[in-house]
């Protein structure tokens, strides 16, 4: 029994949380997938052709149902920031771990492992606002990998004349791209851009990866990235 | 110009031809072609706007019936300019408007409440809804009628004049909806630990909204027993479901605590003292 790493599975059994998954192979090209929670099995898969098998770090959204693409960070200890002022913060970002099956570069998922009991919220009110995944994180002032969470890095830039108190981020998972250390159990997002309009209201932008030496995730169909980036509106509070 | 050039007194049975004002006929030729030429660039244009906002069949008979109506302004515009006494016509167009109005008052209700619904948009296809007390899920609104389809799987349709009349209730037009119940539990029971019971079922379900907050509270000590009404948000697409699954774990979880939920119960008081006579077989 062994601990997962990102990347690429050899066959055998694994243990990811409260689960432990098996990799056998049947003969020749198939090979089976079993996920167990205790001795029950919950999922069971029989895969043919492949060309390798992968632990990928997704984006929380998929379990125990697609039912939004955004995740709402409430911050642990909230951000005061004085006006005209810039900072940044390290902040978790929850994940769950799938297995890809890739043949020719074409992958499907086979199984998405949720990590942590899921939690949904409202951001806004019911006709106008959203459905979000919600999440509770501590804050870091540096680089902290933690098992089970990407890092994402978060710079805060107070556009107003007054201070302002951060207690949320708002971010929308197509936009965001996951990225892993291979063979590693490091996951990390790329920088994310908070400009704070007023009190309550801010836009969240998309920048580039703040470490080297990660890949970046293959989007699940349900996740692909826009050709545009767009900035995602906070407008019912920060 | 009159043509009497043209003709001599060879032309007999052609008479009529002398009196004809040509210069007004090519005019109302004219008139015709162009407006009929006009009418059908409007006829597209407003498809091609439509279509952009609209579904099909209501942009094409929405640019038919504005096509047909300018058509008519047309042919009255050339008998105008033909000099020609519409008064008939009119006297007649009205007897027949009349009769058309009062034949086609359903049709003509429902096509214009269609075009009145999707302009307001109250529902759109694939809403759970409920209208004049019928509940299923809009699969088709055409310019007449709405179809839906029953949660019992039975195809539904209402005319769009009901549908724009009767009271719609949309709950697909929110994200978040709420689910509201009452939990009574027995006097005897350990009020404390069922609302605890409760409050852990209710918070670790993943669709029971974090904001806003649950409400868990006492609301009243009936007759029967004490009554915990619980308030929560879900997403709307999940309301059905959590609301099955809340009730169903709460009622398990409730079970196993060994928490009474009580039947109703009354305290009988009789005026007189009871007798129970007792007959041996």
């Amino acid at each position: 029994m062994q601990s997962f790493r990102y990347g690429e599975v050899e066959f055998g059994e694994y243990v990811i949380d409260g689960y432990r998954v098996l990799f056998r192979k049947v003969d020749g090209d198939r090979i089976l997938y079993r996920r167990f929670s205790g001795e029950k099995v919950v999922l069971e898969r029989i895969v043919f052709g492949y060309e390798k098998i992968m632990f990928i770090p997704v984006y929380p959204v998929l379990t125990p149902k697609h039912v939004t693409s955004y995740l709402l960070l409430e911050f642990k200890t909230p951000v005061h920031i004085a006006p005209g002022s810039i900072t940044y913060v390290y902040v978790e970002i929850p994940i769950d771990i799938a297995i890809y099956v890739y043949r020719d570069k074409v992958f499907t998922v086979l199984d998405v492992i949720p990590l942590m009991e899921p939690k949904y919220t409202l951001y806004g009110d019911p006709f106008n606002g959203l459905i979000a995944r919600y999440y509770s994180t501590s804050i870091y002032y540096e680089i902290t990998p933690i098992r089970g969470r990407a890092l994402a890095k978060l710079t805060l830039r107070n556009r107003t004349n007054e201070w302002v108190v951060v207690t949320k981020l708002l971010a929308d998972m197509n936009s965001l791209k996951i990225f892993y250390k291979p063979r590693t159990i490091e996951a990390y997002t790329q920088e994310l851009l908070m400009i704070i309009d007023s009190p309550s209201t801010a836009s969240v932008g998309y920048g580039d990866p703040f470490i080297s030496d990660i890949v970046p995730i293959d989007d699940p169909p349900e996740l692909r990235q826009p050709r545009i980036m767009l900035k995602t509106d906070m407008l019912w509070g920060i | 110009m009159q043509l009497h050039f043209i003709f001599n007194e060879t032309t007999l049975g052609f008479e009529w031809l002398y009196h004809i004002d040509w210069i007004r006929v090519l005019i109302a030729l004219a008139v015709f072609f162009t407006g009929i030429f006009i009418s059908l660039l409007i006829r597209r244009i407003i498809y091609r706007v439509s279509i952009k906002i609209m579904p099909k069949d209501i942009s094409s008979t929405l640019s038919k019936v504005i096509y047909y109506v300018l058509v008519i302004i047309v042919v009255i515009s050339t008998f105008g300019v033909l000099g020609v006494d519409l008064t008939g016509f009119i006297i007649a167009g009205g007897v027949l408007g009349i009769i058309l109005g009062f034949a086609l008052q359903s049709v003509t209700s429902n096509f214009v409440s269609g075009l009145f619904l999707f302009w307001e948009r109250p529902l759109k296809i694939g809403d759970l809804v409920e209208i004049d007390g019928q509940i299923g899920r809009v699969v088709d609104i055409s310019i007449m009628s709405t179809k839906i389809v029953g949660l019992d799987g039975v195809l539904i349709r209402i005319p769009n004049e009901k549908v724009f009349q009767a009271i719609i209730n949309n709950p697909s037009k929110t994200i978040a909806r709420r689910i509201d119940f009452v939990v009574g539990i027995s006097y005897r029971s350990d009020a404390e630990k069922a609302y605890n019971v409760i409050r852990d079922i209710v918070l670790k379900h993943p669709f029971v909204l974090v904001y806003p907050e649950p409400e868990i509270f006492v609301e009243e000590l009936g007759d029967s027993s004490v009554n915990i009404r619980v308030r929560v948000w879900v997403p709307t697409s999940e309301w059905y479901n959590v609301r099955k699954e809340l009730l169903w774990k709460i009622k398990k979880a409730l079970d196993q605590a060994g928490i009474e939920i009580p039947y109703p119960q009354h305290d009988l008081w009789f005026r007189n003292p009871l007798e129970i006579r007792l007959k041996k077989s």
